[in-house]
């Protein structure tokens, strides 16, 4: 046994030792209770096909009944012909339909394009990730996307055989894009490539197991326009921001349960990357140190727990005369 | 449902006692939540009651225990709402200053939090692993994977980890 598995055991140990006292088993709970947690019987695969088949008949003859006769389910749905103005109308501003043959085209993808901030940076989870393999390593894809998401990174598909390449390819609108770049950063070799792509979304396409790089405050510096796909933000994501104009040398959230949140080394007017609050607490202590100086802010009421929707959230922490104060901002 | 036989019902009640504090342990390290890891405990122990005077014996036997914790926990962690409440700022107030600073992390300290930023399925491999002493073997039945799986879910924690500690000593 090495150092750091002995580190692990004496780690998970300790963190066992100091969980809170829990009520004692309710024995009539467990005894009269139906439920079967270990066993659950899943439909037979026969039975789900059943019902698609049956779904996409239903769907064929809803279409069937609504468009006529011999009208057929279009693989494509018909867009309606673009409203065009004519230049020569004169007064008419009035839109006409164009007789132009309409040209089919994917709808835009839903993206944020803006002006960055001098100094702005781009770190993972403003990124929106694909992870692709080549199936011949079963459950390849959905291992990459977990480590992406480990790293930060918004993960918003994973597909096994879904491409015959060797090595590791990233993807994106261009090979030296920053989100790109990013992406790169995790896989030490793969090769970077653009194909035009208008969301700047990126694609990781992979043949073997990632490297284990763990860096999920990596960022990139970024300047001029930045587009990236809207990211759908699920669950509450937490950052801290230094609203005070020295840098922290440390920022510590501690819940109630032992977890503790380090955001590390914040610099006067930086904000941390957002992270995922997995737990439902009421409160929480906050710990900056700043200046040789450690400050805290506590809990005065523990009997109000905020639910709070699903969303992202930043405190601005200050600092004035007294010690820390907090601002709790809600993205809208 | 009370057991028929109750030999078995008495057998049920001294496994509860024996183990409950185990699995209590194993429930809170992989769900980090009391409440959680009580339900957890409870749903599980509910399932192996359900089944008991049919379960195996042996190995099996704590094989089949593993798995129905596991799958308790993890069953709980899915249900969770995906909504939650933190820090309330007008319930905080300010704190005088204190003139110690934080204390370094530990490195116990380091693997509890390295543990929360970990998938619940990691999470689960590395408790497994480090906290029950079980084999990959065992892991890979208890959690329903191939062993290969769950190697690579605690190697993927162990390597983190010596990133962290390295970071942390310099």
């Amino acid at each position: 046994m090495d150092d750091l598995e002995h580190t692990f055991r004496e780690g998970l140990r300790a963190a066992a030792a100091k969980k809170p006292p829990l009520d004692p088993i309710d024995l009539d709970d467990v005894t009269t209770r139906p439920v079967d947690v270990v066993q659950r019987r899943r439909p037979a695969r026969w039975l789900a096909v059943a019902a698609a088949v049956v779904l996409v008949a239903g769907i064929g003859a809803g279409a069937w009944a609504l468009n006529g006769r011999g009208a057929g389910v279009p693989a494509i749905p018909a867009i309606p012909a673009a409203p065009t103005t004519s230049p020569t109308s004169g007064q008419s501003s009035k839109p006409t339909s164009s007789a132009a043959p309409t040209t089919v085209t994917s709808p835009l993808p839903d993206m944020n394009c803006r002006l960055t901030s001098p100094g702005e940076v781009l770190n993972t989870s403003q990124v929106s990730v694909r992870a692709l393999s080549t199936g011949q390593v079963g459950g390849l894809a959905k291992l990459t996307a977990m480590y992406l998401r480990s790293n930060g990174f918004h993960v918003s598909s994973y597909s096994e055989g879904s491409h015959a390449r060797t090595g590791t390819t990233i993807r994106g609108t261009a090979a030296d894009s920053p989100e790109v770049t990013l992406v790169q950063h995790f896989f030490p070799g793969a090769v970077a490539e653009g194909d035009g792509r208008a969301d700047h979304s990126v694609d990781v396409l992979v043949d073997t197991e990632a490297s284990d790089v763990y860096d999920p405050h990596a960022s990139v510096p970024v300047s001029g326009v930045l587009c990236l796909p809207s990211i759908p933000v699920e669950g509450v994501q937490v950052r801290i921001r230094n609203g005070s104009a020295q840098t922290f040398d440390s920022v510590v959230v501690v819940l109630p349960d032992g977890t503790r949140e380090d955001y590390g080394k914040l610099a006067a007017g930086a904000a941390s990357h957002y992270s995922h609050t997995t737990q439902a607490y009421g409160y929480a202590s906050v710990t900056v140190v700043t200046a040789g100086r450690t400050l805290t802010v506590e809990p005065a009421d523990y009997d109000r727990p905020l639910q709070m929707k699903a969303g992202q959230y930043t405190y601005e922490l200050g600092v004035d005369r007294d010690g820390l104060t907090v601002a709790f901002l809600e993205k809208r | 449902m009370p057991l028929a036989d109750a030999g078995a019902h008495a057998s049920f009640t001294a496994f509860v006692r024996d183990r409950s504090d185990r699995m209590h342990d194993v429930a809170w390290l992989v769900t980090r939540n009391s409440d959680d890891a009580r339900d957890a405990v409870q749903d599980a122990l509910a399932g192996l009651y359900r089944h008991w005077s049919r379960l195996p014996s042996g190995d099996e036997f704590e094989a089949y225990v593993h798995r129905t914790v596991v799958n308790a926990c993890l069953s709980v962690i899915r249900r969770r709402p995906r909504s939650f409440p933190v820090a309330e700022p007008a319930n905080l107030r300010k704190a005088p200053v204190t003139p110690d600073g934080v204390d370094a992390l530990a490195a116990s300290d380091e693997v509890w939090r390295l543990c929360g930023q970990l998938t619940p399925v990691q999470r689960t491999a590395v408790v497994l692993r480090f906290y029950e002493d079980l084999s990959f073997a065992e892991i890979a039945k208890a959690m329903g994977c191939r062993e290969a799986t769950a190697r690579s879910h605690v190697h993927r924690a162990m390597a983190r980890l010596r990133v962290r500690l390295t970071e942390g000593q310099q």
